[in-house]
């Protein structure tokens, strides 16, 4: 090669470097390089959380001290003791339970005892789903005590009274009655029914209104008697409060609950999938589809190989599969997502979306290929890789809120992850194979394991 | 890019509140284009909310051209010169970010979740887009679909939205408030690239812009990093003060309609009264009164018509005056089982006027004291004072204004509560509408 030439190629070396270079820096957008040379480096961040044990009635609880904030939130729960737990013909007494009792308690009536809630910005309120009843409390460290007290009463001296338990049946009736205008409310109650049949899932997590017009004064009484107990709570505390403090919170507030609250003393049940689409026929603008497969128990080895394989189906918002096939690409649906959803006594991945009756069929087409597809082929290492750096880098988002992060401490001890979970849980998404995710795709992500039920107008109508 | 059509009840956040203290301890800085940005320290775990939200809404969309504003919105989604396709949900995602939109009447807001060490790719996947935003026009027909199946679901699936869409029509009559925000149908299936590139162009500037950053980060450092991604963004043509025009006064409109799908009867009252924009020293009083007539179950209205007469299910009164044109009061009552419309329409405004006439100065203190109670909690979750300082500061709202939000309260007095009673209910815009059951022809299979 003479010089000449190889000047001309040093120089064409030259060109296409600077080339690239104002190329790269104008036209690429490395976000890779962002994050590896941002000056905002990761922050080692870690909020123990250590178990409490109260000293008089030993109530144990998980408490996460973060002092940032002068604020307490105390989650709890008696497992157990949702709607599961209603006999036949009291349908609805778990719900109106969890209504009526933060509505008066200690000798004042329901007026002075929100006035007081109010004026001291203490909120208590209870709910009861169809495993669990459940209460949480938030209030300034100034006035935790008065706010430990008015819990306190609630529990332990439940006025129930007449007039307000027939207001709050009045507005029962009025929500089974609007359950009607919401059509995703409407099939999530179809689809309870077809799926449990007579187990208590299938019914209206709400009750029945001829159940509801029966109960009296005594048998809300009679349920917080003989459900709330220490046997069955579980109970999470995050904020401006130490170890000390409580336990001699957990003794004042829960102490006098009986020993014996609600039994686990209903089976396992197994969703019934057979029969695959089910069409519902409504006058609606929009149809409306929800999805149902059995799915994982929470501890089980397979979870998080679920966990992670559902997340690139259908759990990832825009960029899952699901949400790229269906609506990026082909504009068919504001959204369709996959999840999984894990009852006491059912384990389930359940999905849903709402489409025109002329995108309908491609939607459920589209749907049964992706889900079909995941199990047959799996995901492949870059969807994996990418997946686990979702999972892990949002994992300190959590920590936004109080009253979630108190929430996430019952959930822990509900379904046992144990005391270190925040500290572990990124470890154990990052030590998920690829094997292992396929397997657990294959497993559950099958054709037989499918039922979509749809609620509206369908192309035949 | 759910829950998009966003009515800010702000009032029911705002919540025994040191005198004198300021409620976020906001940062405010203006780079060098003009773009705002605010910046509110939260250093309890290494987390920010990073927002951008821009001072346009379906406000100021041209005639017919409802829903532009949103559309864009979703296709800011859509791709940028150097970020093509999908890949900015892509990235936002690998890198643990939470993130989503939204678009109002007064203004559209981008925002995410994220770990503070993935702040600045946010930024600069922000800035990217607020100016090289290019989407292919299979890209624009898909998404115009999707916010058509959005409309669909989010509005029309809804049996009420029908009612509350012509409430507003009835309030606002030729102000842009009366259009709907995600556009009728018809409108969005004829937008056109052109009507989003208009507005994209037209308000998506700098000097059109609020950056919120709340979380795990040092004002200065914030403001430093701010300059770097957006600061370089040339600065926009001016925007001209929007003129909104007048409502009339002496509107009173009847509205009744009878619903198919509807199970529940419900009574609304909606005035169009002042707004921080339209009257900034008369929105406290105004606050006060909606709190004290039924901000909760010991309201006024509450105790009257629920647990005394037994006439109402539910009652609640909200008032709205964070908006760039006029504020809104409204009133929503649900009648008992048994109760006609009719019947509650008629002791409704006995009701209100007892109410105004027997408020006393310990009953005005204890209705603020319930107000203040609770302004700590808002220290607590980064992503809502986000959210709350952004909505307010893009309308117009000072930080003064609105950190000396418990002073303000507190200023209030009787007269000036009942001053604003007068004025909401006896010499502004209204309507009331009401909306029962079609019955009968509406049944399952």
């Amino acid at each position: 090669m003479n010089r000449k030439k190889s000047a001309f190629a040093v120089l064409l070396a030259a060109i296409v470097v600077f080339g690239v270079f104002v190329y790269r820096s104008r036209f690429v957008f490395d976000a890779d390089a962002l994050v590896k040379n941002s000056e905002l480096g990761r922050r080692g961040f870690s909020l123990p959380v250590t178990e409490v044990v109260s000293p008089q009635y030993k109530i144990r609880a998980y408490l996460l001290t973060d002092k940032t904030n002068p604020i307490i939130s105390l989650h709890f729960a008696f497992a157990h003791a949702g709607a599961r737990s209603e006999k036949k013909g009291q349908a609805g007494l778990s719900k109106i339970t969890a209504a009526l009792i933060s509505e008066a308690a200690g000798g004042l009536d329901s007026q002075a005892f929100k006035e007081k809630m109010e004026n001291y910005a203490i909120s208590i309120t209870f709910d009861a789903d169809r495993d669990d009843f459940s209460g949480r409390l938030l209030t300034t460290k100034e006035f935790a005590p008065i706010a430990f007290d008015m819990l306190q009463n609630i529990l332990h001296e439940p006025q129930a009274d007449k007039s307000d338990l027939e207001r709050i049946k009045k507005q029962m009736y009025a929500m089974l009655e609007s359950q009607n205008e919401n059509p995703r409310q409407q099939l999530s109650l179809l689809a309870n029914r077809e799926l449990f049949g007579g187990h208590p899932y299938g019914s209206n997590p709400l009750g029945k209104k001829e159940d509801i017009e029966r109960l009296t004064p005594q048998d809300i009484k009679q349920f917080v008697d003989s459900r709330l107990g220490r046997s069955n709570l579980i109970v999470g505390i995050a904020g401006d409060l130490s170890a000390e403090e409580a336990g001699h919170l957990l003794d004042k507030v829960f102490g006098s609950l009986p020993q014996q609250g609600a039994p686990d003393d209903v089976s396992e049940v197994a969703p019934k999938l057979a029969g695959g689409f089910i069409a519902h026929h409504k006058k609606l603008p929009q149809t409306v589809a929800m999805t149902a497969a059995l799915g994982t128990r929470r501890g089980a080895a397979d979870f998080y190989p679920l966990y992670i394989a559902n997340y690139i189906l259908g759990g990832s918002g825009l960029s899952s599969r699901l949400n790229m096939a269906a609506r990026e690409r082909e504009g068919l649906t504001y959204g369709v997502y996959t999840g999984l959803a894990i009852f006491d006594k059912a384990a389930m991945i359940i999905g849903g979306f709402s489409a025109t009756p002329a995108n309908f069929d491609r939607v459920i087409e589209i749907f049964n290929e992706e889900w079909n597809k995941m199990g047959q082929s799996g995901v492949s290492a870059k969807e994996l890789a990418e997946a686990k750096n979702y999972l892990m880098a949002s994992h300190n988002l959590r920590f936004a809120d109080i009253s979630a992060l108190a929430e996430m401490l019952v959930y822990m001890q509900q379904k046992d992850l144990g005391i270190h979970f925040l500290q572990e849980r990124n470890r154990y998404i990052s030590e998920v194979t690829l094997d292992e995710v396929n397997r657990a795709a294959a497993r559950y992500f099958t054709a037989d394991n499918l039922k979509i039920i749809g609620l509206g107008n369908f192309k035949s109508d | 890019m759910n829950k998009k059509f966003v009515t800010i009840a702000l009032i029911c956040l705002l919540f025994t509140f040191p005198a004198a203290a300021k409620l976020f301890d906001i940062s405010e800085y203006t780079l060098g284009n003009g773009a705002r940005l605010l910046v509110i320290e939260n250093h309890k775990a290494p987390i920010v909310k990073h927002m951008v939200w821009y001072r346009v809404g379906s406000v100021d969309e041209k005639t017919g051209k409802g829903g532009a504003a949103h559309l864009l919105e979703h296709l800011m989604f859509r791709g940028t010169k150097k970020v093509s396709g999908s890949e900015f949900n892509r990235m936002m995602q690998i890198n643990g970010a939470d993130g989503n939109a939204f678009t109002s009447r007064d203004y559209t807001a981008y925002h995410q979740s994220l770990d503070v060490s993935r702040l600045e790719l946010a930024m600069a996947l922000e800035a990217d887009r607020m100016r090289n935003l290019n989407f292919s026009d299979q890209d624009f027909a898909a998404e115009r679909d999707i916010v058509y199946q959005e409309r669909k679901q989010v509005v029309e699936n809804q049996p009420l939205s029908g009612f509350f869409e012509a409430v507003q029509r009835g309030l606002w009559q030729t102000h842009p408030y009366a259009r709907s925000v995600s556009g009728t149908e018809e409108e969005i299936l004829s937008l056109t690239k052109a009507d989003i590139t208009d507005i994209y162009r037209r308000y998506y500037v700098p000097n059109n812009a609020v950056i919120v950053i709340s979380g795990d980060i040092e004002p200065e450092t914030a403001y430093r990093l701010a300059e770097k991604y957006y600061g370089k963004l040339p600065i926009g043509h001016a925007l001209a003060e929007k003129h909104f025009p007048k409502v009339h006064l002496g509107t009173r409109v009847a509205l009744k309609m009878k619903l198919p799908r509807v199970e529940l009867p419900r009574i609304v009252r909606y005035y169009a009264v002042d707004s921080y924009n339209t009257d900034p020293d008369n929105i406290y009083a105004a606050a006060v009164l909606a709190d004290y007539l039924g901000g909760s179950d010991t309201s006024e209205l509450y105790k009257e018509l629920v647990i005394k007469k037994k006439l109402a299910l539910s009652v609640a009164v909200s008032y709205d005056y964070a908006s760039r044109s006029y504020g809104t009061f409204s009133l929503m009552v649900v009648p008992a089982a048994g109760v006609s419309p009719e019947q509650l329409q008629a002791t409704l405004d006995r009701v209100v006027n007892e109410a105004v006439a027997s408020l006393t100065d310990e009953k005005l203190a204890k209705v603020k004291n319930k107000m203040l109670a609770g302004l700590v909690y808002l220290r607590d979750n980064p992503n809502d004072a986000a959210y709350i300082v952004g909505s307010l500061y893009t309308i117009g709202m000072s930080c003064q204004d609105i950190e000396n939000y418990a002073d303000n309260i507190r200023a209030v007095n009787s007269a000036e509560v009942k001053q604003a009673a007068k004025k909401i209910f006896g010499a502004s815009a209204a309507v009331e509408g009401i909306v029962e059951p079609l019955g009968g022809e509406d049944k399952d299979e």
